[in-house]
């Protein structure tokens, strides 16, 4: 077998610290919302890291980032598709 | 190396995401049904505005945050479920699997009680189109959370038998795949729908 | 065939048949009427017409599905079918009845055939497609559960598959769901939203699941494709049929009288339903391409593969023209509807029983694998035609509908009914001659059963291996 280090992904320490991370943009999401603060860019960040964890969920956990071709990348054009509808309705409604 | 290799079931690239290749065309189809759910609660928001701002305030943040903490939780143990029955361990895979039924549960209590919340208050689905969307959403979640459930309720039952192994346990890679969606579509609704302004 | 009963499968295909030309005749008149309005007044009025053409139409596809289910369920379970005898008496009786309604359509005047068969003690006529007389409609569950008791109690002795699983389900759904065809609520409102449990759930919801498992046994029969495979196709097909589908009749819901949510959940939903169409579509080529052995029953796997486009085309693409609540607010009930409703039920439901057909008969009347080169050949002469008019008739119903769409809703300055009707006769009268060009197909088709019969099998009788 060729295996290199770097396709090694899912290992315990790695799927851990995927969760932290996970939990903390979460956390960070609540705390921007109980904050009160409102303006495009507050939603749009906060869009941006449910985009990312939404990333990692299908790259780690679903293990797509080992996967070749089309099928590797179907959560991220799934992300494009939904992040480019959505923030375009934002942006409108916000001007 | 190889042996940790082998362990962990990664034999470099492959072609095909893990687990049956049917759940995953199912999974495209349920997500291309969540994209538009979302794409459309964004668009009539576009034209009420000033409604959807309002409405959103009373809903209950407190509630989603625990319930994305459960589902991401849920969604570890799945993740090590999956380890252990690559290493051929079935009944460590079984308790990872209960553990995250049992996160699952956890979201569906919290949710009766927003709704339930909801319901006292008189909200229906005709009262404003953010609680169209909102009930709509997140009922339509709440029933793929059930759905998972179940899935991954006969994948831990299975394993518990004994009934997967080191080289075949296609099964529980279907299981875990599902249930990532479903973690993975709330990990938007969650933004989208309580916070996002 | 490997088993003697599955021939009373061929009563009730030659029962299908018949009434399918029946149905086809009245089509033609109909396409008549539409632009010479008195023609055969007043012995066959256009409504008298109407009925008789849709009416046709649901009972020999019940006929056809009833006969796959009885060539495919012994097949399936690997055993003789539970009664033979129940399964003709049944035959009988549901033909006798369906006869006998058919009658009373043509020769009563409706009031008067709804007051001889007391349709005041339980009031149920007068709806499209359910214009059948209460007795008539009790005919049909009886006749449902029989044939449910035959082929459930085979399938219990029998093998389980998937294949003969689903199609139980499918015909289970369609006899429960036919009973809120007894419901005939006063309000207008609620009339109309079960009346659609019945019409849609059938056919964007259980019919698909007998149109799935009639396709997968077709497609195992003749490319000799691993079960497995075909299997979880299947259930992936039918799982989207359902979550889309069962929420989807909210496209129905738009303008009767229910809350607004209904134009969310129905556009949404029913903006899915053409992903288990495609992926069938999908999943006939896949199975082909994958093919271990050439069937010599060349005409059966043209009829199948048929299905997969046709259906896609009339059901997915033809239904998601108009299925968004701001399109359909301005297509509602035009010809855009009824572009859609022939080229759907031709595509899914008409094909593939004649799929069925084309695969069974053979068998049952003696062969081995296949018919006579000869009479296939006729036979696919007759897919085309059939199918190339049907094309026709839907584009010139769909190009009627847009026009009419536009003149008499969209445009400035909109026209009343009738105006708008004399601009766009060109189209009816198309429509007429493609309606012709198609019961001439149906002509063929019927010969091809007739032609070849003393020739040798195609093929030689024998199956080679791809
Ligand atoms: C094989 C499957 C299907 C068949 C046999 C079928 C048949 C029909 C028929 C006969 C009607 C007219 C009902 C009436 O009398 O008012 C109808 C209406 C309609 N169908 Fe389908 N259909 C199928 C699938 C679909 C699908 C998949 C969609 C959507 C993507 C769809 C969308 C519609 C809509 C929106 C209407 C209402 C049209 C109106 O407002 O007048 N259909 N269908
Ligand atoms: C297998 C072939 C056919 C099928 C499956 C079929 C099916 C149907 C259905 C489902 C309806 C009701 C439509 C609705 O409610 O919107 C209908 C009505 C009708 N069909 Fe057919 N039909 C077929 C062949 C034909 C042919 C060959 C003609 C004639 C040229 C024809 C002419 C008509 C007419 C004129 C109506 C009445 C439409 C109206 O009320 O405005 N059909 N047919
Ligand atoms: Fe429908």
């Amino acid at each position: 077998m060729k295996e290199s280090v770097s396709t090694n992904l899912l290992t315990s320490r790695s799927a851990l610290l995927v969760y932290l991370v996970l939990v903390t943009l979460t956390v960070l999401t609540w705390l921007i919302g109980m904050s009160g603060v409102e303006a495009l860019w507050v939603s749009l960040l906060v869009f941006a890291m449910a985009l990312f964890k939404v990333h990692l969920i299908g790259d780690y956990f679903m293990q797509l980032k080992q996967v070749r071709g089309i099928w590797g990348l179907v959560i991220v054009i799934w992300l494009s598709i939904t992040a480019i509808l959505v923030s375009a309705a934002y942006i409108f409604s916000a001007s | 190396m190889n042996t940790q290799a082998a362990i962990n079931g990664i034999q470099s690239h492959h072609k095909y995401p893990p687990g049956d290749l049917a759940i995953w065309i199912f999974i495209l189809a349920e997500l291309l049904v969540f994209a538009v759910f979302f794409a459309a609660y964004a668009f009539a928001r576009m034209n009420n505005v000033e409604l959807f701002n309002q409405y959103q305030l009373t809903l209950d943040r407190n509630s989603a945050l625990i319930n994305t903490v459960a589902l991401l939780t849920s969604s570890y143990f799945v993740v090590q479920g999956v380890m252990r029955i690559r290493e051929g361990d079935n009944r460590a895979c079984a308790a990872w699997i209960w553990a995250a039924v049992g996160m699952g549960m956890l979201f569906i209590v919290v949710k009766m009680a927003e709704f339930s919340h909801h319901f006292s208050q008189g909200v229906s689905l005709s009262t404003n189109s953010f609680y169209m969307f909102y009930l709509s959403l997140t009922f339509f979640h709440f029933m793929h959370v059930l759905m998972g459930m179940i899935i991954l309720a006969v994948v831990a039952w299975k394993a518990r038998q004994g009934l997967y192994s080191r080289d075949e346990h296609t099964g529980v890679e279907t299981g875990a795949s599902y249930w990532h969606m479903v973690d993975l579509v709330w990990l938007i609704l969650f933004p989208l729908v309580y916070v996002m302004r | 065939m490997n088993y003697q009963s599955q021939s009373v499968a061929k009563l009730y295909f030659i029962a299908a048949i018949g009434l399918f030309v029946g149905q086809i005749l009245f089509g033609v008149i109909l396409g008549l009427q539409y632009v010479i309005g008195d023609f055969l007044f007043p012995e066959i009025p256009f409504n008298v017409a109407r009925m008789v053409h849709t009416n046709l139409l649901i009972v020999w596809l019940l006929f056809g599905f009833m006969g796959a289910a009885y060539f495919l369920v012994p097949e399936e379970a690997e055993r003789e079918l539970h009664s033979p005898l129940l399964a003709k008496v049944m035959f009988w009786i549901f033909l006798v009845a369906g006869a006998l309604t058919i009658l009373g359509y043509l020769l009563v005047p409706y009031a008067g055939l709804a007051q001889m068969t007391g349709n005041d003690l339980l009031p149920t006529m007068g709806r499209e497609f359910l214009e059948q007389p209460t007795i008539t409609k009790i005919g049909i569950v009886i006749v449902a559960l029989a044939f449910l008791y035959n082929i459930g109690m085979t399938i219990l002795k029998g093998r389980k598959t998937a294949i003969s699983l689903v199609l139980l389900i499918g015909l289970l759904g369609l006899a429960l769901l036919f009973l809120f065809a007894f419901y005939n609520p006063d309000n207008l409102v609620k009339d109309k939203f079960y009346w659609w449990w019945v019409v849609h759930l059938w056919v964007e919801g259980v019919w698909e699941l007998i149109l799935g498992s009639i396709l997968a046994f077709v497609l195992i029969k003749t490319t000799g494709v691993d079960r497995e495979v075909i299997e979880k196709w299947l259930y992936v097909i039918i799982a989207m049929t359902l979550i889309t589908g069962i929420i989807g009749t909210g496209h129905h819901y738009y303008w009767i009288g229910t809350p607004e949510y209904w134009q969310w959940w129905g556009s949404i939903f029913s903006a899915m339903e053409p992903i288990p169409f495609f992926m069938m579509t999908v999943f006939a080529f896949n199975m082909v391409n994958r093919r271990r052995r050439n069937h010599p029953n060349k005409a059966a796997l043209l009829w199948a593969l048929g299905t997969a486009v046709m259906a896609f085309l009339g059901a997915g693409v033809w239904g998601f023209l108009h299925t968004l609540a701001p399109v359909n607010y301005y297509t509602h009930g035009s010809q855009i509807t009824a572009a859609h409703g022939h080229m759907a039920f031709y595509g899914a439901y008409v094909m593939i029983v004649l799929a069925m057909i084309s695969y069974a008969m053979p068998l049952m009347r003696g062969r081995k694998v296949a018919g006579s080169n000869r009479s296939q050949t006729v036979e696919m002469w007759s897919f085309w035609l059939m199918t190339v008019s049907m094309v026709f008739i839907t584009l010139f119903l769909t190009a009627a509908g847009v026009l009419q769409t536009y003149l008499q809703r969209y445009s400035d300055e909109p026209l009343p009914f009738m105006v708008v009707q004399d601009k766009i006769e060109i189209f009816y009268w198309l429509r007429e001659v493609a309606g012709v060009v198609f019961l001439i197909g149906l002509i063929l088709y019927v010969i091809s059963f007739f032609v070849g019969n003393s020739d040798p099998e195609a093929g030689g009788g024998v199956e080679e291996s791809a």
